[in-house]
């Protein structure tokens, strides 16, 4: 142990004993995206006791600009199974569990228990303010961190009776007001910055050293260098309020929080399945095959009456974007068990050219 | 007074600039939030927060700068 870690035992303010308080340190990360990655990455690396990782997601291929946990070879696996083995190569001391599954109302407070610490690497408000709430309630510190383009944003929020996201945000955007994340991009360099920096808040409060930034929002403008500290007051009302009411779910559906599969889960004979192609009618490349409806994204609502309520169906477009849009609109209108696919049409033709 | 607000996030794309001086008659946070929502249907269309000397200003919070940043709530991740 001491080897491994003769850089951190040699600093007078870590020491023996900050390592052995690392060891049995237990941080609970949600999401093992942009953020996720170097997070998870330094934590191991740092020596930390006890990771759990929760993400639903499956590695894609745009992915690999910035969440540095993974490669070519990962496409369409679950991205907390492979962050869990590429971690354990790096330090197979660590314990890791992983949560290959939404976190939702149903498992939230139970997965969080286990943890000291929660860090959110959501890219979600549905996420953000459920994390948030459940957090507060079990009086756990959630090392925050969030992202747009060029800036980014990272806070402790209830740690020590300190403020809550709430306190800074009280209630949600509007469904659409803040753009999905596919859609506006980021420079890829920019998680692993504000990720280092969540990673850094967790090792300061698991030794008990330096200013935590509780109380505080750390705000970052890579492009014009601005870079500042804003305080942030506790509100008492808010913060009762979270611990007298219910758990829930906000509804803006701003990101990512629908299930997807990839072709490689897959089979063309997988019986009791809907393939839906989203796409307009002139766009190719063209497939006929059983089990197949062609509905486009502008004509869903007016062809929903076709749509089986309970068949398991399987979205997809050209590139993934209108999937996961057409997915929210049969939600809305109460058709469940859809899954958007990870590839696009022309991934798809090349697999079914495999499958015959 | 004039006041310089400083937008960030996405308020920058939305209002197409990064900032801009107005003439307001508002002292307090609370009342420049009104004064903002009334001149641009944008304010009232977002959710965001207000900031004086980098301290997040709210309710009945006199203004006292000559700059005032606009957070907006980020998603990413």
């Amino acid at each position: 142990m001491n080897e491994r870690y003769a850089r951190h035992i040699s600093l007078t303010e870590v020491g023996i004993e900050g390592q052995q308080k690392l060891t049995k340190a237990k941080v609970l990360v949600i999401g093992a995206g942009g953020l996720g990655c170097p997070v998870l990455k330094y934590l191991v690396a740092a020596g930390i006791g006890t990771l759990g990782i929760v993400d639903f997601d499956t590695v894609s291929l745009s992915n690999l600009q910035r969440q540095i946990l993974y490669t070519e070879k990962d496409i369409g696996k679950n991205k907390a199974a492979v962050a869990k083995k590429r971690l354990e190569s790096l330090n197979k001391d660590v314990n890791i569990t992983i949560y290959p599954e939404v976190l939702g109302l149903e498992n939230c407070l139970t997965i969080l228990a286990s943890y000291d610490i929660v860090v959110d690497g959501t890219d979600n408000f549905t996420t953000r303010y459920l994390l948030n709430d459940a957090c507060c309630k079990l009086q756990k510190p959630l090392v925050y961190g969030s992202l747009y383009k060029y800036e980014g944003q990272v806070s402790v929020f209830n740690y020590k009776q300190g403020p809550s996201y709430r306190c800074l945000f009280p209630e949600p955007p509007k469904s659409g007001e803040v753009p999905n994340c596919n859609e506006i991009g980021v420079l890829g360099v920019l998680p692993g910055q504000i990720g280092i920096m969540q990673a850094t808040e967790v090792l300061k409060i698991v030794l008990g050293i330096g200013d935590v930034l509780s109380g505080k929002l750390l705000y970052i403008n890579v492009l014009t260098n601005d870079r500042r500290v804003i305080e942030i007051e506790r509100n008492d009302k808010i913060i009762q309020s979270i611990y007298t009411e219910e758990l829930e779910l906000i509804t803006t559906r701003d990101c990512i929080t629908i299930a997807s599969v990839s072709l490689s889960e897959m089979n063309l004979t997988d019986e009791g399945v809907c393939w839906i192609d989203v796409r307009e009618d002139h766009e190719q490349p063209q497939f006929e095959f059983p089990g197949l409806k062609k509905i486009p994204l502008s004509s869903l609502l007016d062809e929903i009456h076709t749509i089986p309520k309970t068949t398991k169906k399987i979205i997809f477009c050209q590139s993934g974007v209108r999937a996961k849009k057409a997915i929210d609109l049969l939600e809305e209108q109460q058709i469940s068990n859809c899954v958007a696919l990870s590839e696009g049409a022309n991934e798809l033709k090349y697999w079914i050219h495999q499958q015959i | 007074m004039k006041l310089t607000l400083k937008y960030h996030g996405r308020l920058t794309e939305l209002f197409g600039k990064k900032e801009e001086t107005i003439t307001v008659t508002s002292n307090t946070a609370e009342a420049l939030k009104q004064e903002l929502e009334g001149l641009d249907i944008r304010f009232r269309e977002n959710v965001y927060q207000l900031a004086q000397n980098n301290k997040i200003i709210k309710g009945n919070e006199i203004l006292t700068a000559f700059d005032v940043d606009i957070f907006p709530p980020f998603s990413g991740g």
